[in-house]
Formats: C-alpha cells, sequence, structure tokens
C-alpha cells in the first residue's frame, strides 16, 4: 500500500467537516462561561485597571523604614471577605489570598487590589496596586509602582457563595516592615480586605510549591475541619512545559509542623483524569493548619498548598437543597426511606439503589455523563460528589454534592460503588455490573470497551495472552443470530454453548443466559482464538449460575 | 520600578525596552476583541483540529469534544498567545493524551481484532461491512492498534500533515525520533490493514474494499 493510497483512504474515510457559525458561537459562549467558571472574566476590569493607576503620577510616599507602632484595627468582615494565609510573615515571603462571599447573593470583584500602609494611626492608599496572580498562571505577584500600565487584561473573580475562590499569590518583596491592608471592593460595594504584618522577625511561612517546576493548582484551597468534598487538582506548568500526560498514581498530605512538611496521610484516595487531566482527592478531618497534597507519578511529583481553618470563611460547602428532591429525583426506591439531606436540585446525575448496593449512575448519552469523583462515608452518612457535565458535555467543572443518611439495614461495609470512570462506562450500569460481579468469580478481567448502548454492553475479557470481546444483550433486544454463525455446541452444566465464527469470521461463541444473551468474539479464526474464546464463555458461563430470570432482575430498580 | 507580576512584568520589561520610555502606552483589548478574533479562529481551524482529534481518539464524537476543549483553552489563553493555532494543535494533542491513560486497556485490541470487532449492530460499524462506514471504522481502528507516541506522531505528522519540526516540538521529542517513529508506525499501520483487508476480502468472498 503506497504512502499516497494510506493517506487518501484516511482522507476519504475521516474528512475535514467544515464548522457553521452557530457551532462557532456555541463554542464562544461556552468558552465565555469557562472563562467565568475559572473566575477569568470581562472587559470592565480592564478600565479598572486604567481607573487605578490614573494616580500613577501622584506623589511616592515615603518609605520609612520603621514601622508603626500601634497596630491597625482588627477589619469586620461584612459580606465579603480576603482570607490570607499568613498574618505576620517575614519581608519577602509569599502570601496566599483567598476571596470569599458571604452575601450569598454573587460577588465580582477584579483581580487587582488596592494596597494600603498603616502610617500614623490611618490606612494611606499608596497607589501601588497589586495584580494578583491565580492559579493557572504560574506567578508571584507584586505591588507596582504609581503609574504602571499594564499590557493585561485583568480578569472579574466571581467565588461561589460561601465558597472559598481561587488561590490567589503574591510576594511581599518590595514591601518594607509594617501593617498592609489589602483590599477588593466588589461590583456592589462590598469590601473583601485582609490584613498583613510585615515584620522582620516573623517566622517563614509554610512555602508555596516553585513556580519553576510543575505545581498543583488545588480548588477550594481553604477547608474547615468538616469539610466535605473534593480537592480538584490541576497541573500548572511553567511555559514552554507540558502537563505530565498520565494521571497521578498516588497521593499523599503533608502537613507543615515544626518548620517541616511531615506526611499525615500517606495514601489518600485518588481520582482518575476528571476531565481536562484534573484529578480529585478526598481531604476531610484534618485539623487547622497548613497542608500540601503531592502527587506522584513515576517520573517525579508536584504539589499544590491549601490550608484548614476552624471556622469561616467557609461557611457554606456543600450546597444545601430541598429533601423532596429524594422521591423525583434521586430515584430511590418508593418503599426505602433515605432521609436526603441534601440534593442538588439540578443535575444530569442520579442515584439508584442496586441490590445492597447504592449507586451513582449518570444518565444522558455516552459523552455527556456526569462523573463521580469522590465518596465519603461518615457514619451512614454518606457524602458523594458528581463533577456534572456542561452542556456540549465536557465537565465544566461544576461540582454536586449529595449527602444521604442511609436507613438502618443498609449494610455500610464498602457498599458504595462508584462508576463510570468514562462516561460510557455508565449506559447500561447493571449489565456492566452483573458482568463484573460474574467475572470476579473467574481469573478474568473486565476492561472498558466503547460499544455500549442502551440494550446491550460490551466489554474485553483478558486473558494473559489475548483478549476476547464479551456483549451482554437483553433478549428480548439483541440479535444474536446475526453474530455468530453455530458451528457447534458444547453442553455446560445447564448452558447450551455455541461455537462458531462471527460474521466477519473471527472465532465466536454464544449462549443463552436467562434474559440475557452473551456472545464471545475472538480477535481472528485461529486455532488458538478459537481456544480462547470457548475458555472464556466457558469461565463466564460457569460463573453466571443461576442466570437472572427477567430483565427486571438485572436493571434498575 | 516595582516589579510587576510574572508574565506581566516580562511583557513590561520587554515593551519598555523596545520603546525605550518611562512608561508605556499599551492597547487594553475589549472583549469584543478577543471574541471576533477567536470566533474567525475557530471557524478557520476548528474543522482541522476537530479531525485531528478524531483521528487521536478514534471517535467522532469525543473527537469533537476534545477539540472543543482545546478551543476553550486557547480562548481562556487567547491574550497572551502569540501563536493561538500552534497552542490549539498542543491541546489536542494534550487533551487526547490526558485522557489516553483511561483508555489504555482499549489499546489491548490485538491487531488482528480491527475487522473482528466491527460486528454488526455496534456503532458505526454497524452498517454495511462494505460501506464508508465500515471503511472508517476499520482505519480508525487500526490506527488504535498502535502505542500511543506512534499513534501521535503518525497522526500529526503523516495524517494531518506538521511539519516534523512541529510535531517535535509539540510531543516534546527529537525530530529524528519523529522521523523513526513514524517509519515504524507507518509499518505497522500498513501491515494491519492490509491483513484486515485481506481477511475483509475473504470473509466476503474476494470483494474489494469498497
Amino acid at each position: 500500500m503506497s504512502d499516497l493510497d494510506l493517506r487518501a483512504r484516511f482522507d476519504a474515510a475521516v474528512p475535514v467537516r467544515p464548522v457553521d457559525d452557530a457551532a462557532v458561537g456555541s463554542l464562544l459562549h461556552r468558552a465565555r462561561r469557562r472563562r467565568r467558571t475559572r473566575q477569568v472574566g470581562g472587559g470592565v476590569a480592564a478600565v479598572a485597571v486604567v481607573a487605578a493607576l490614573a494616580v500613577g503620577g501622584m506623589a511616592m510616599l515615603d518609605r520609612g523604614p520603621t514601622p508603626p507602632a500601634a497596630p491597625p484595627p482588627e477589619e469586620t468582615v461584612v459580606g465579603a471577605d480576603l482570607w490570607l494565609s499568613a498574618e505576620q510573615v517575614p519581608p519577602g515571603a509569599e502570601v496566599v489570598g483567598v476571596l470569599v462571599d458571604e452575601t450569598g447573593t454573587g460577588q465580582v470583584f477584579d483581580q487587582l487590589a488596592s494596597v494600603e500602609r498603616w502610617e500614623d494611626g490611618a490606612w494611606v492608599d499608596r497607589a501601588e496596586p497589586l495584580l494578583w496572580c491565580l492559579p493557572t498562571d504560574p506567578c508571584s505577584a507584586e505591588v507596582m509602582s504609581p503609574g504602571t500600565m499594564v499590557d493585561f487584561q485583568p480578569v472579574e473573580i466571581t467565588p461561589e457563595p460561601g465558597v472559598p475562590g481561587p488561590a490567589m499569590r503574591m510576594s511581599t518583596a518590595g514591601l518594607e516592615p509594617g501593617w498592609y491592608r489589602i483590599g477588593h471592593t466588589s461590583r456592589t460595594g462590598h469590601v473583601a480586605a485582609g490584613i498583613l504584618e510585615i515584620d522582620i522577625d516573623a517566622p517563614p511561612p509554610a512555602p508555596l510549591a516553585p513556580l519553576d517546576e510543575p505545581l498543583l493548582a488545588v480548588d477550594r484551597p481553604v477547608l474547615t475541619t468538616a469539610a466535605r468534598g473534593p480537592l480538584v487538582l490541576t497541573q500548572v506548568v511553567p511555559d514552554g512545559d507540558v502537563p505530565r500526560p498520565d494521571p497521578a498514581e498516588q497521593a499523599r498530605v503533608d502537613a507543615w509542623l515544626d518548620g517541616a512538611w511531615a506526611t499525615v496521610e500517606d495514601e489518600v484516595a485518588l481520582t482518575g483524569d476528571i476531565g481536562d487531566g484534573a484529578q480529585a482527592v478526598m481531604a476531610a478531618g484534618l485539623d487547622p493548619g497548613a497542608y500540601r497534597v503531592v502527587l506522584s507519578w513515576p517520573e517525579g511529583e508536584a504539589w499544590g498548598r491549601f490550608w484548614v481553618v476552624v471556622a469561616p470563611p467557609v461557611s457554606n460547602e456543600v450546597r444545601r437543597q430541598d429533601a423532596e428532591i429524594l422521591q423525583t429525583f434521586a430515584g430511590l426506591p418508593d418503599d426505602e426511606r433515605y432521609d436526603l439531606v441534601e440534593a442538588p436540585a439540578d443535575t444530569a446525575s442520579y442515584l439508584f439503589v442496586d441490590g445492597d448496593r447504592l449507586l451513582v449512575s449518570l444518565a444522558g448519552t455516552g459523552d455527556c455523563a456526569g462523573v463521580p469523583v469522590a465518596t465519603e462515608l461518615a457514619g451512614r452518612e454518606l457524602t458523594v460528589v458528581v463533577r456534572e457535565p456542561a452542556q456540549g458535555c465536557a465537565p465544566d467543572g461544576t461540582f454536586t454534592t449529595y449527602v444521604l443518611a442511609l436507613p438502618a439495614g443498609v449494610p455500610s461495609e464498602p457498599w458504595l460503588t462508584t462508576r463510570a470512570e468514562e462516561s460510557h462506562d455508565a449506559l447500561n450500569p447493571p449489565l456492566r455490573l452483573w458482568l463484573e460481579d460474574v467475572v470476579a468469580e473467574t481469573r478474568l478481567e473486565v476492561v472498558p470497551s466503547a460499544q455500549d448502548d442502551a440494550a446491550s454492553f460490551a466489554a474485553l475479557v483478558v486473558r494473559p495472552r489475548t483478549s476476547v470481546t464479551v456483549l451482554v444483550e437483553l433478549t428480548d433486544e439483541a440479535e444474536i443470530a446475526a453474530t455468530v454463525v453455530p458451528g457447534g455446541t458444547v453442553d455446560l452444566e445447564g448452558v447450551v454453548l455455541e461455537t462458531g465464527n462471527s460474521a466477519s469470521g473471527g472465532a465466536a461463541a454464544r449462549f443463552a443466559c436467562g434474559a440475557l444473551a452473551l456472545t464471545f468474539l475472538g480477535v481472528d479464526d485461529s486455532p488458538e482464538a478459537s481456544e480462547d474464546v470457548r475458555y472464556v464463555a466457558q469461565e463466564v458461563a460457569r460463573a453466571a449460575q443461576p442466570c437472572p430470570a427477567s430483565a427486571e432482575a438485572i436493571t434498575v430498580p | 520600578m516595582g516589579a510587576a507580576p510574572g508574565e506581566l512584568g516580562d511583557r513590561l520589561d520587554d515593551r519598555l525596552e523596545a520603546d525605550g520610555a518611562e512608561q508605556a502606552q499599551v492597547r487594553l483589548p475589549g472583549r469584543g476583541d478577543r471574541d471576533a478574533e477567536f470566533s474567525a479562529f475557530a471557524a478557520a481551524h476548528g474543522p482541522v483540529l476537530i479531525r485531528t482529534a478524531w483521528l487521536l481518539c478514534g471517535d467522532r464524537a469525543r473527537g469533537e469534544d476534545l477539540a472543543q476543549q482545546a478551543l476553550v483553552r486557547t480562548y481562556l489563553a487567547w491574550p497572551r498567545l502569540t501563536d493561538p493555532l500552534a497552542y490549539a494543535r498542543r491541546a489536542v494533542a494534550t487533551a487526547r493524551i490526558d485522557a489516553w491513560r483511561l483508555r489504555r486497556r482499549e489499546v489491548l485490541v490485538a491487531p488482528d481484532d480491527v475487522v473482528v470487532a466491527s460486528r454488526p449492530g455496534a456503532g458505526a460499524a454497524g452498517d454495511s461491512p462494505e460501506g464508508p462506514h465500515a471503511e472508517r471504522d476499520l482505519l480508525l481502528r487500526a490506527l488504535r492498534t498502535l502505542p500511543a507516541q506512534q499513534r501521535r506522531i503518525v497522526v500529526l505528522r503523516y495524517l494531518v500533515d506538521l511539519p516534523e519540526a512541529e510535531v517535535a516540538e509539540m510531543l516534546g521529542v527529537s525530530a529524528g525520533t519523529v522521523k523513526s517513529t513514524l517509519s515504524r508506525g507507518l509499518d505497522r499501520l500498513r501491515g494491519v490493514l492490509e491483513a484486515a483487508d485481506a481477511r475483509r476480502s475473504d470473509s466476503t468472498g474476494g470483494g474489494g474494499d469498497e
């Protein structure tokens, strides 16, 4: 086959297809929304830069080397707060700021902050604004000189009410000892401010991740001791680098104790890729303090910082919803009485009971499913966090938290199963779960396949030397006659296994199992493949007994 | 002059050096500019990006989604991009790389499985075995038999026809590695397709591909 032929075949079969204006418009809408989701906003802030810096011609205030003796009064938090990772640091230390909207109405802040110094019993604006560095930008902001004009579009920061905003990073380099008030005024006039003291005798704070190496941006960087929910971790790399391609394999949590990092949880549950390369870990039950979460790959580590506090600013980490949704939305059977403590009002995902297991399942089509990213079982209360899909199907970073109080009688062992590491796994969870349960009784392994649909489930069952594709179909919808050309039969225990070839000529076998039809397809028609197919089919047939008598026995209650 | 944060500081320094001025008067782009520029960019380059992602992941819908993700990333980074297309291309490759790990077991599909898996009733392969859908399914499955790095290089260098140097930079390998990997990948792809074509021809009584 010549290069020309090969390329032409691909060009013809996988052509470039034009994108219409509507699709571009939809994409632009999605991008804008994503921009807001990431607290990256629009043009009003650009005006703010000019306005803030228009005073640049004013005289710079004296920077006396001696700090003022009397400290400033404490700030009263009204509606908004700027949480700072340290109240007192030595000169040059780095600090993280987190905006918190406590109004519950949604506040919009600028990325640009004012910086005032405590001088002679009053806050004095030095006209030296601070343009915070956001988590996705590997930098550490410093106050700017008066009059600086910037070729940069500051953004809007819109923290979800009651939930910490992004971890913004600054350096105190260039600031003399003294007290500083860093403030943001929201569009509605609420002031979020934090006070930072720079003292040459202050102990150094726990370090932030180095900027010249890959690091982790931590969503939800401030937790309370009673926090639920995941830490979502995204790799941030220096310009010119690319993120590590594979998900990390391990996670641990270190605490900053006595001036050094000490591991406090060495094997934290870690999800796979939950979209855009992000992974999530569940951090809960930590004492107040400064922490870092470390992800490990075979070739190295990356880490990001978070903090645990005892009190607000994190006041409402789980959205509270109407318990009536229990019956209408969660899909729980009527004869069960689950107390839905908190559940989402609007989501694409749902919960259902399968035997003694409570499953988080995923509605919608294969590419439009939510992804459970974390679960936590504390006593008889279950928390499940699902990353919801956006319109257009990609996870958009919106998380929904379900909290269920479990009724008596439901096993509290590790009965919870979150499925659908990949969205297509969830299209027919009962069939998949049934097959997994069956195969678990053998020495085979089930791996995902992309052929799921509403009435069938396909998987590769792997032997050491090869793989066999298994189709599990409901008999009333299966068309197994077209799949296998029978060549003979083998009588197993209560099962008649038909062996032969697939329509494409490869080794194949099939058998009926109650309400199900199972078809096994080998990689080719070689004797080895035929043997593999027969072996896998026999193993599954043996483990499948007793076969489910009806579709209802294996479908969602 | 006080330092500005990170990249901002670099830009300011560059600008001040270029202008030789104490202050730089610069453009603050409005959202309308970005949106219009990005829309034009997406309309012009989106189709090729979608096809690239489609070839990389083997699934059209997923490829579209990956390309959209890449374009959204591009939009987010728009103000600081000097070469948005290169960024978007790399984002496509990165996005696919991100997802590869989750699907790594699918690579267990054996080379000879490319026809067997094209069973009736299974999505695209459910159309006529000799129709265009079957051909597409065959080609994409054949691509998926290549190891990840080979597949990336075959797609980016050969099927999308990106320059060797750009592929090398995108994937963080040398140009020589691109060349040698491409050669091996194409050999393997041809071998898989020729075998699959032969079996398909046999199973249909010696008919051609189309």
